[in-house]
Parts: structure tokens; sequence; C-alpha cells
């Protein structure tokens, strides 16, 4: 009976240390804004990280007393190259939609610091050159406080790496820690009280059974408690579900696109210019989802086939696609970055490879150049410009004659 | 206390052959897996070559000489033109002349360390493998199951080209229907789990198993020239081994390398032309073949209503009734047979040079398999769908805008189902009113009055 009672409770301090540290710690619990985004956050944490040091390089550069030394140009030459290398992989995040403004600028700048780090190079190796020692600092200071800028955009100081991120993932995460702790705290309860009762009642010899019918008073108790914990979790999580699931709490906007789920990926529809989906300038992406920072957002989710479910971890959204039915889906989220779209419903042979890329932009700017772009991609070859003749002349049928 | 000890010791007991039990699946898990060979041609073990052992055997030595027996021992002949010599397909490359094997690398933009790949092998049998099939014959596991079929690529024929009717593809329509999938059927959309590199190592893979499977089609033909006790021999395997060279560097290797060329790619004949009423309106005559001067078919397979039910085709119904409700056992291709048969009886279409049944695409659902972009349309107008019915109207039409005038009606029709069949005019409510509105009332009439004086 020792060895059970033993058992149980290693099993209890296991499983309480498990639920205490794991979901607090490393990124294995829900995706996390960090790890989805995590290249190109290292990129811009490199940047804010080595140019500030790079910067503090040139400047002890500032005032040599002839030309600098050989292993001073070696370390700027590097630099130099860094930079370039920095500028390619800003290039490459801006084309992945991360940022694609911010990451654009940067981009502009740390070409900028490479040339300025490239010259001061050349000067210093024929003597001293405050001034242009004094530009290329400039240049890296400059890259240094944009690429702080762009990760004070994203990522909150000493925030947890899982920070919520929308305004569903607050309610949610807030009712999964209040879940774990009250389940968590009646896991350590039962599991102590088992502990103590195999302990204190176990045979020994000597020892007779007692009979008996039970205690109502203990039983009302351990009926009533766990009731009203129910009822009180059933109330309480109401305002969560109404905020993220009814419709006539969704704010008032137009569906940003019509999502269809389908064996196995997600087609998506945006409305074109005339703001209405369903006409023919509409724009068709496959797998690739763009929205906005900060505003709610609906898509209109339906099924070409069978049962998906439309899953957005990080924003901690999650609805079935259902056959037949078209599903308005609210989120936001309060971060710009690149997300992950999941069908999290098991709905075939290839169910894993139903995923989609989402870009959140950070302004309706950066959305706007995005669909025009797209559009302009899904409309190639354009038109010739519409000058009235040239139009009226394709549009003469030609006759029989035109041999 | 000796009961106790002696049920210590039991248990210990069990214990120690719990843990050998253990331990001997884990191992059994661990051991070598079956090595994945390449499948050769179904014709080879077929009735064809029952009475040829000499012949078989022959030709698939050969292709495994040249091509490697099995995908992880693959070995890239000369001159395919496959980027770095084919070192993509890989993650681990023994350089010709040479013991070492050592790793494929590649450096991404940006980066300073280069970064191993993985090659086009290992992704192709994680994403491909189980529809297209280990030597790309599109007989995998899922593929009895899926319509369309998955692609054979052992033909080298790929229907989504940029390249005139029965050329190859140029790498950048592999690359498009990778990473965009095909709409419309199994064929999923891999931009978003692939990176760029990666599907680079896929286009590789896919062109190397297209060249395999050319190299043996090729034989199989050759090899009927040979009476099968010449195979037996050394002499005569060597003479067939040249032939087989000779058909590699001289004809299947150079068609794809001529694809690697910017020439092969198709260029409108004149710039697009815009989408007006008038344009739309002379498509409609086009396709109807009402217009005074060109008379196109396509009525004959699209069918007068664009609905994919044209007269050279095989009713829909009896072609849904063979394809989907009598296949009860889609490995079994008892059910297409027939359909077949019926096909055959009836002098109707039914499939695709792979003999996979096939329908003429319902031009009214907006579903367009080789991409929506107008230059993908004008693409399968001008060039054709290698490997289908489907013809190149680039000859057919001696004004070049009339393309244009194609497309232009092939992408309003979805919007504007009234242009073939007037009873569908869309109400001018709802979401779709504002197009229709725009361009709808306008174009049926002028396609209209268009289709009255032709007549």
């Amino acid at each position: 009976m020792k060895a059970w009672s033993l058992l149980f409770g290693l099993t209890a301090v296991i499983a309480t240390a498990a639920f205490v540290y794991a979901p607090f710690d490393e990124d294995w619990w829900l995706p996390s804004y960090r790890a989805t985004n995590a290249e190109a956050m290292a990129t811009l944490e490199e940047i804010d990280a080595r140019s500030g040091a790079l910067a503090g390089e040139v400047e002890a550069m500032r005032d040599l007393g002839g030309p600098a030394s050989a292993e001073q140009l070696e370390g700027l030459d590097s630099g130099r190259r860094w930079l370039a290398r920095q500028a390619v992989r800003l290039g490459m995040m801006a084309d992945q939609g991360f940022l694609s403004e911010r990451s654009r600028e940067l981009q502009s700048r740390a070409a900028l610091a490479s040339e300025a780090v490239a010259s001061a190079r050349e000067a210093l190796g024929i003597g001293p050159a405050p001034a242009a020692v004094e530009e290329a600092v400039g240049a890296l200071e400059g890259l240094r406080e944009r690429a702080e800028a762009a990760i004070a955009s994203v990522s909150e100081p000493g925030g947890s790496l899982r920070a919520p991120i929308s305004s569903a993932a607050r309610q949610i995460d807030h009712l999964y820690v209040l879940i774990l702790v009250i389940t968590g705290l009646t896991f350590v309860g039962v599991m102590g009280a088992m502990v103590v009762a195999l302990w204190r009642f176990g045979a020994k010899p000597g020892r007779k059974a007692v009979y008996s019918h039970g205690s109502l008073k203990v039983e009302i108790a351990w009926t009533v408690i766990p009731g009203a914990i129910l009822v009180f979790l059933a109330l309480y999580q109401l305002r969560a579900w109404a905020d993220i699931k009814f419709k006539s709490s969704y704010p008032d906007v137009a569906p940003l696109a019509e999502v269809t789920a389908r064996q196995f990926q997600w087609t998506i529809r945006y409305p074109g210019p005339d703001g209405q989906i369903g006409t023919g300038d509409d724009l068709h992406t496959v797998n690739d989802l763009h929205f906005v920072k900060g505003q709610p957002t609906i898509i209109r989710l339906k099924s070409d086939d069978v049962l998906h479910s439309f899953f957005l971890p990080q924003l901690r959204i999650k609805q079935d696609a259902v056959p037949g039915m078209d599903i308005p889906v609210l989120f936001d989220a309060d971060k710009a970055g690149r997300f992950e779209l999941l069908c999290a419903e098991l709905c075939g042979w290839g169910h894993y490879k139903m995923r989609a890329q989402v870009t959140v932009h950070e302004t309706q700017d950066e959305f706007d150049e995005w669909l025009a772009r797209s559009l302009e991609e899904q409309d190639y070859p354009p038109p010739p410009a519409s000058d009235p003749d040239g139009v009226a002349a394709a549009a003469v049928p030609p006759g029989p004659g035109v041999e | 206390m000796g009961a106790w000890r002696h049920r210590r010791q039991h248990r210990q007991r069990w214990l120690g052959l719990l843990t050998v039990g253990i331990g001997a699946i884990a191992l059994a898990g661990c051991s070598e897996p079956e090595p994945v060979l390449f499948s050769h041609d179904a014709r080879l073990s077929g009735e064809e070559f029952a009475e040829k052992p000499n012949s078989r055997r022959a030709i698939e030595t050969i292709v495994d000489e040249m091509f490697g027996p099995s995908p992880a021992l693959l070995k890239v002949p000369e001159g395919t033109g496959l980027p770095r010599g084919g070192r993509r397909l890989a993650g681990l490359v023994r350089e010709p002349g040479s013991d070492q094997v050592v790793p494929v690398t590649y450096r991404p933009p940006g980066a300073e360390q280069p970064v191993r790949l993985e090659g086009g092998q290992a992704l192709y049998h994680r994403h491909c493998l189980h529809c297209h099939g280990v030597s790309g014959d599109g007989q995998g596991p899922t593929a009895p199951f899926l319509y369309p079929r998955p692609r054979d690529y052992r033909r080298g024929l790929y229907k989504f080209t940029s390249t005139d009717y029965g050329k190859k593809p140029t790498r950048d329509d592999l690359r498009r229907t990778i990473s965009n999938g095909i709409d419309g059927t199994s064929m999923p959309a891999f931009r978003a789990q692939l990176e760029p590199i990666e599907i680079e190592q896929l286009i590789d893979y896919v062109i190397f198993l297209s060249l395999r499977g050319e190299v043996e089609r090729a034989l199989i033909e050759e090899a009927s020239f040979f009476a099968d006790e010449d195979l037996a021999g050394e002499e005569g395997m060597e003479e067939l081994r040249l032939i087989a060279e000779d058909l590699a560097q001289g004809v299947i290797f150079p068609n794809w390398r001529d694809a690697m060329d910017p020439g092969a790619v198709v260029q409108p004949l004149s710039p697009r032309v815009a989408s007006t009423p008038e344009s739309i309106a002379r498509g409609r005559d086009l396709f109807l073949g009402t217009s005074a001067d060109v008379k196109l078919e396509c009525v004959g397979c699209h069918g007068a209503s664009g609905k994919g039910d044209g007269n050279s085709w095989i009713d829909p119904e009896t072609f849904n009734r063979y394809v989907f409700l009598e296949n009860h056992d889609p490995t079994d291709r008892g059910a297409l047979e027939k359909l077949r048969e019926i096909a055959e009886q009836r002098q109707r279409r039914w499939g695709d040079d792979w003999g996979d049944p096939l329908r003429p695409a319902d031009l009214n659902r907006g579903v367009y398999k080789g991409g929506r972009r107008p230059i993908d349309l004008y693409w399968r107008i001008a060039t054709g769908i290698t490997g289908t019915p489907m013809p190149a109207h680039v000859t057919t039409l001696r004004d070049p805008d009339d393309l244009w005038h194609l497309v232009n009606f092939v992408l309003a029709l979805p919007q504007q189902p009234e242009l073939l069949r007037p009873d569908r005019a869309r109400r001018p409510t709802g979401s779709a009113a504002a197009a229709t509105a725009a361009a709808g009332p306008g174009s049926g009439a002028t396609a209209g009055s268009a289709a009255t004086a032709s007549r």
C-alpha cells in the first residue's frame, strides 16, 4: 500500500510541476508569434545589436593620427559585407510580407549604411576622415533606431513569448489559465486526499475494517462544490463566447474575404475595386490570407467538400467550415507579421497539407498596396492603356477579306 | 518472507521479459526499411513481354544503369540540362571519379553559411509520392481515388504549358503548377508549404522522372525491333545501350533543354485587348461558330451552353456513371474500360492521351485549371492543352486579336451566364448586381444582336 501511495504522491507532484511550469515556459504549448516570425525577428535583433556595435567600432576611428590599421580596415570590410547581407534578408522579409513597409525602409537604410561604411573605409585607408566616419556612424545609428522601432512594433518589451495578440486570445488565454488553475488545484487536492487515505487507512495487522453507510454531508459537499465550480465556469465564459461567436455582437464591417476550404487548401476570394465579393474583378488567392493589424476583420467561411476547421492558432480562433453553410468569422490582431492558418478538422489524407500563410499588414495602405499588386499580377498581361481609338479598333471584327 | 521474495523474483522476471519485448519491438522498428525501387513500365511485366524475358531484362537493366535502380541510388546522366548537373536531386552526392560522398549545399541570399539541401528526391517522397508514385507514373497509393487522375510524368507531356502544343513545359510552368496547385483538381498549392528553393528541387526531380520515363518508353519501342534471343547476350545489350544513349542525348534531353530556352515561351501575337462588351461579343461569336469569317469547333466539345457537354464527347450522364457511380473499386479499371468501349461504339471521346477519363471544361464555373491570368487562358487557347483534344488555335485564327476576344469571353462567362444561356440572366439584385448592371445588359444586347446578324 505504501508503494501505491508513494506512486500517487509522485504522480501528483510531477503533474503539478508540469502544469505549473510547462505552459508558461517554452513555445510548445501553442505556436507563438515569436516562433512563426522567428527568422524575421532574428534578423531585426541581429541588426539592432550589431549595427550599434559596428557604429562604436567606426566611431573609434574618428580621431586617428594616420591611416587606419589593416586590422581596422578588415573590420570595416566585414561590417560592410554584413550590412549588404542584411539588406538582402530585409528585402526577402518584405517580399514575404513581414512588416513590408518597415522592412523596405530598413532595406534601403542597410544599403545606404553599407555604402557609407564602404566610403569610410576608402577614406580611412588614406588618412583620417572624420566626415566620412561621422556619416557612417549616422547611417548605422539610423539603421539601429529603425530596427529597434520595428521590433517594438511587433513585440512587447519584457512581455511573455506568448503574449496574447488578439482580443479573442486575451479572453481565451484568461479562461484557459483560470480553468487550468481550478482543475490543477482540484487535481492536487484529490491526489493529496487519496495519498492520505491510502497511507492512514491501509490494511494493518490487527485492525478491523469499519462498516459504514457513508456520510451524507461529505457526499453533498463533493456534489455541490464541483457543481458550483462548473456553473461558475459556464456563466463566466459566456462573455467570451458571445464576443467571439455571436453574429449579433459583431462590429458592422464589410467582410474582408470569402474563404473556401477544400481538400486540401484554402481558396480565398477578396473583393476587387468594386468592393463586392462574387464579381469579375475579385482577387483569387490560394493559401494566402491578408488583413490589417488592429482592425476587426470578418471573413465568410465556406467549404467545398467536407468538414474543415479554420484555425488561427496565434489568434486563438477556431471555426468549423461546414459544407452548405456560409459562416462569418471575426478576428483581429494587435501585431503585424506572419501567422499560420491551419485546418483543425481531420478532413482526409492531405489534412496535414492544409496550411496557409497569414500576413497581417501594419497599415491599411500596406494592405491596399498588396491588393493592388496582386490584382495586377492576376490581370497579367495588362490591357493597353484605354485610349478610345485603340479600343474601338480592337472591337471592330475583322472582315472576311482581311488577307 | 520467503513468499514475498519469491513474488518479487517473479515480478522481476516479468519486468525483464517486458523490457526485452519492448526492446525487440523498438529494434524491429529501427531495422533497415525495405529499399524503395523505381518501378518499371507496366507493359514490361504485362502480356507484351511475357514471351520476351530477355528484352524485358535488357530494358530494365539499361534504364537502371542510366538513372539508377532506386531513388536512393539515382544517377544523373550527362547532358540532362538540369541545374548544377542534377546535384539538387539528392541531399548527398558522389562526385564523378571520386569515392567521397558529400552533402549538397546552397547559400540562401543574405546568409553567411551555406545550408544543406534535402534534395528533390526526399521532398518528392514526402509531398508528391502518394499521388504521383515512386517513378512518377501517377500510380501512387492515393491515385485511384482521385479524379482527375494525377499526372503520369513518364510521357514527358504536361498540360498547362506556355510552350507550343506537345512541347515540354518550361521551368516556370512547372513552378506555377507546384506553387499554385491546379484549381478544380486534387493538386494542392505548395507555396505556403515549401521554400522557393525546395520548389526548385522538386522541379528538378519531376524533370528527372520524365527523362527516365521517356527513355524507358523509347526503349520499349526500340526493343521490338530486336529478336528476344539477340538481347540475351552482352552483344545485343551493348547495341541497345548505344541506341538508348543516342535517343537520350539526341532527342529526349535536347527537348527538355530547348524548353529551358526563353524563346520557347509563346508570346502573344498582339497586345492584350481590353475586355469591352464588343470584345466579349466577338469572343462569343467565335466560340459559337457564328462569326462570318472564322469557324471554330469550340461548341463540339464545350457545348453550346459552355458546360462541357458537346456532341463529340460522351454524354455527362454516362461519363459520371462509369467514372463515379459504378466505379466501386477504383483500383480496378473495369468501369473505365466499359466507358471506353461505350465511347468507341458511339464514336465519342472520353479521355486523354494518358488513357484517363476526361471532360471538356465547364466554362461557366470560373474554375481555370491552368491559372486565371489572361495570359494563362491565352496560352490554353493559342497553344492548346498537350495530351488532350484541345487544339492550338494560333494558326486557325487569322486575326491575332481574336485570341484575346476569346480570352475575354471565357473570363466574362461565369459572371454573365446570359451570354450563352439567355434564360440565366441575373436579376440586378444582390452582390452581383453591380457588375451585371455595369457590363451585363449592354454586352447581352450586343451579343444578341451580333448573333442575329451573323445568322
